[in-house]
């Protein structure tokens, strides 16, 4: 690529940012894993299920048995490197790869911000967040100060991407004319203090929620972009943030956007933070540098040419992603073809009730499954509401069966779904035989049509 | 910079002190949870523990009258008491996972069937009457006592006969003693301390009150009435036909004992006082009241209209539910499936206008 020399991507900027975002980033993820292990989740999520829902195309990602312990310390590992800093090119590749295989290995436990987690990582990779205050840079002996601009507005984008689809999801009839779901999830905080039984319960409350979460995730981005209302922005953060904490489970996620967001801020702030670390840190490292450490200006990329266009392709795919639902017919919530990997967060709420038959087709004897023979009550929750977990779920009954010697068989399902406090209808063709429906990215005809209208993104 | 931090710092502790908050303030709203929970206690689940023993107790006179002598007209009336007390449990058998019941594992003991007769038979001609050995679960309750009344012998003269028999009567009185010694605990601590305890949880979390009441009100309706009852038996789960499954198989009084479950599953519903026409606070008018402030249909009637739907299935099917399965199983696979559709309304309708989890789901949200 030719560029000129005051082009866009010729820009420089302090790396500070960019240090502070990769400290804070590490040591948020080392905390969640410790987390998730403390929580003993990796044994009730991976270990204890017979069966792992999997990803269209990643079907060979499964747990590793007892060893999904040593990817865990694995990624947690590699995060404490990143936020050192200590081979950092290697520590975030790790990174990436390590927790975004424990995503893939069962959809059950997919959630927007373990995405995110994984897209921000991708970005990582190709930014030098170790030029400066890091151990790599302490043993060479080397920083730099500056590096492209493109480098920090990367990250910015990544992070005004989430807000702003979020918001553009919220455009939709359900969200703002009838403040679903906010309409039953508010009213059952009722033994929150002080506010639990009061504006919880009162309907202005719930559109009040909804038009404001809207507004906030559209304008958000924006907001934190210009200066002069870049701290009001960043106090509405941390609000919307501890807010959404204390009414839903969502437990790191809050902690890692507010944290992400700091990258919004000018240089001179996290200049500051890295000045307060490096006077802490100084009795620790005099005592291993005897000249110090060479300040060089600006950090060059020297595979700028591949790095570029690479994180051009994968912005593009950002940006058409969470559009990709246009292409199928139907209501996206009900079918949700096209729903994940698009930042519909905490949109839906949705719930189901499946009960698959087993049918001999010759002598048309029948039986039903009592899921919990297979599923975990999780794995069951999210099974019951989406249609490729019901045909993925049903192929592995069928094979099932046909292994323990029953023959002919045919699976169907009966199902019923619920979405946003309508009542629960038919959601899959009963009549459909599931065992001899493959899963492809096409639309699933058997899906039976929703009843209603919603509006909107 | 050092504003942003405090900022941070009050924040993040805020947020993390929500996690193990506490303050319990009493709800003032329009619903008011503490209300239901009291009507639950003192007007449903209390008086139907109540009635229970009581019938147990007249089964107990009655069988100690048999005993004593046994003829016909005495049978008669020890069958009438044992049917008495048999629709009682299907009043309390909603509650059987709370509490000192879920302690004991009540269910476990007093109605798990198809009863074990051989087992039974063992028992009685060894003499052996400890019926808390475990695997005598199947061996007594309500099923043994079907058995014992109805199924020992080919007509009532030579049952009767089998009670000149000193092991036949002493089986039977421990089995009848039994059935007690698992209910006065479970009554006595509900009219002890466990009934304050419970009324005061009423915060939304896994272990309040509603939410313990719903997990069980859904597990009572799914497994023991929709599958023991009639599910089973009619082949659903696998096995073919079943109809030496169905409950009271010897009595032959299946549809009364489902029918009776039906009623106790209904009047918990809409917080009917046991024996009494008075309606108070239950989940019919907590849906109801949660109802009004979302648009669209109405919940909570089109509940009891399935419920009444399935009863008016079942109404139709023989006394006898063994008979109905041998002769035409058309019928009752209708009313399995009025009774199969209630538990998609509960689970998701019901679940999702309350908004708590079908039990406790460990685990972090988008």
């Amino acid at each position: 690529m030719n560029m000129p020399k005051h082009s866009y991507f010729s820009k420089t900027t302090s790396v500070a940012p960019l240090v502070i975002f990769r400290i804070g980033f590490g040591l948020l993820m080392l905390i969640s894993i410790i987390r998730f292990w403390y929580n003993g989740w990796i044994e009730t999520q991976y270990i204890q299920p017979k069966f792992f829902f999997s990803y269209y195309g990643f079907e060979w990602v499964k747990p590793l048995g007892v060893y999904t312990y040593a990817l865990f310390a694995f990624c947690g590992l590699s995060a404490f490197l990143v936020a050192i800093g200590y081979k950092y090119r290697l520590a975030i590749i790790a990174f990436f790869i390590s927790f975004t295989y424990i995503e893939l290995m069962d959809k059950t436990t997919y959630l927007n911000h373990y995405y995110c987690i994984s897209l921000l990582s991708f970005v990582l990779m190709f930014l030098p967040a170790h030029v400066q205050f890091s151990l790599d840079a302490f043993i060479r002996k080397k920083e730099y100060t500056t590096i492209p601009k493109w480098c920090i507005d990367s990250l910015k984008l990544l992070l005004g991407l989430v807000y702003f689809y979020a918001g553009l999801a919220k455009i939709n009839s359900d969200w703002l004319f009838r403040a679903m779901p906010l309409k039953i999830w508010l009213p059952s905080k009722y033994d929150l203090p002080l506010i639990g039984n009061t504006v919880m319960q009162e309907e202005w409350f719930h559109y009040a929620m909804s038009w404001s979460g809207m507004l906030y995730d559209l304008c958000i981005p924006f907001l934190l972009l210009y200066k002069r209302t870049r701290l009001l922005a960043f106090v509405a953060v941390v609000f919307f943030h501890v807010f959404t904490r204390i009414l839903f489970p969502i437990g790191m996620f809050p902690f890692i956007m507010i944290v992400s967001t700091l990258v919004f801020f000018e240089a001179p702030f996290h200049q500051k933070i890295i000045a307060f670390l490096r006077r802490k840190l100084k009795p620790v490292t005099t005592l291993f540098t005897k000249n110090g450490i060479i300040n060089l200006k600006s950090y060059t990329y020297s595979s700028k040419k591949i790095v570029l266009p690479l994180l051009i392709v994968f912005f593009s795919m950002q940006l058409f992603l969470p559009f990709r639902y246009l292409y199928y017919p139907g209501e996206l919530f009900w079918t949700e073809e096209g729903y994940r990997f698009s930042w519909r967060v905490m949109l839906i709420e949705k719930a189901g009730y499946a009960n698959f038959k087993i049918v001999n087709k010759e002598t048309r004897n029948f039986f039903y499954v009592e899921n919990n023979d297979f599923l975990t009550s999780m794995q069951e929750k999210q099974m019951s509401t989406q249609p490729d977990f019901i045909l993925e779920y049903a192929h592995f009954l069928g094979d099932h069966f046909k292994k323990d010697g029953h023959k002919n068989i045919q699976v169907f399902v009966e199902s019923y779904v619920g979405l946003n406090g309508r009542l629960s209808s038919l959601f899959i063709d009963p009549n459909i035989d599931l065992y001899q429906e493959k899963e492809s990215l096409s639309h699933k005809d058997w899906i039976l049509p929703f009843k209603d209208e919603i509006k909107g993104f | 910079m050092k504003k942003i931090f405090l900022l941070l710092i009050v924040f993040v502790t805020l947020s993390c002190g929500s996690d193990d908050s506490s303050i319990n303030l009493a709800p003032t709203d329009s619903f008011n949870r503490a209300t239901m929970l009291t009507n639950w206690v003192d007007n449903i689940i209390i008086p139907a523990y109540t009635d229970y023993e009581g019938k147990l107790s007249s089964l107990k006179t009655a069988t100690t009258t048999f005993t004593a002598t046994h003829n016909q007209t005495n049978l008669d009336a020890l069958r009438a008491e044992y049917i008495n007390a048999y629709k009682a449990w299907q009043y309390v058998v909603i509650f059987s996972s709370i509490g000192k019941a879920a302690e004991l594992d009540v269910t476990r003991w007093v109605n798990r069937y198809p009863t074990d007769n051989a087992g039974i038979e063992t028992n009685i001609t060894n003499g052996s009457t400890d019926l808390s050995l475990p695997s005598t679960n199947i061996q007594q309750g309500f099923p043994a006592l079907d058995y014992l009344l109805y199924g020992v012998a080919a007509d009532d003269t030579a049952i009767v006969a089998k009670y000149s028999g000193i092991n036949y009567s002493t089986y039977l009185t421990a089995v009848v003693e039994r059935l007690q010694a698992l209910n006065t605990p479970v009554l006595a601590d509900w009219n002890g301390s466990y009934r304050n305890t419970f009324v005061s949880l009423t915060e939304n979390s896994a272990a309040g009150a509603v939410n313990i009441i719903v997990n069980d009100y859904i597990y009572n309706y799914e497994k023991y009435f929709r599958a023991y009852k009639l599910g089973g038996p009619i082949g659903i789960f696998g096995g073919g036909l079943r109809p030496e499954d169905v409950e009271s198989y010897y009595g032959k009084q299946s549809k009364v004992l489902c029918l009776a479950a039906l009623d106790a599953i209904e009047n918990f519903f809409s917080g009917k006082h046991f024996s009494s026409t008075t309606n108070g606070e239950s989940f019919k008018s907590y849906l109801t009241y949660l109802d009004t402030m979302k648009d669209g249909e109405a919940l909570a009637p089109v509940m009891i209209a399935q419920m009444q739907l399935a009863r008016t299935k079942i109404n139709l099917l023989n006394n006898d539910f063994a008979t109905q399965i041998n002769s035409d199983i058309t019928p009752a696979n209708t009313a399995y499936t009025e009774m199969q559709r209630l538990v998609a309304m509960l689970k998701i309708d019901m679940m999702s206008a309350f908004n708590v989890s079908l039990d406790y789901v460990d685990n972090d949200g988008d």
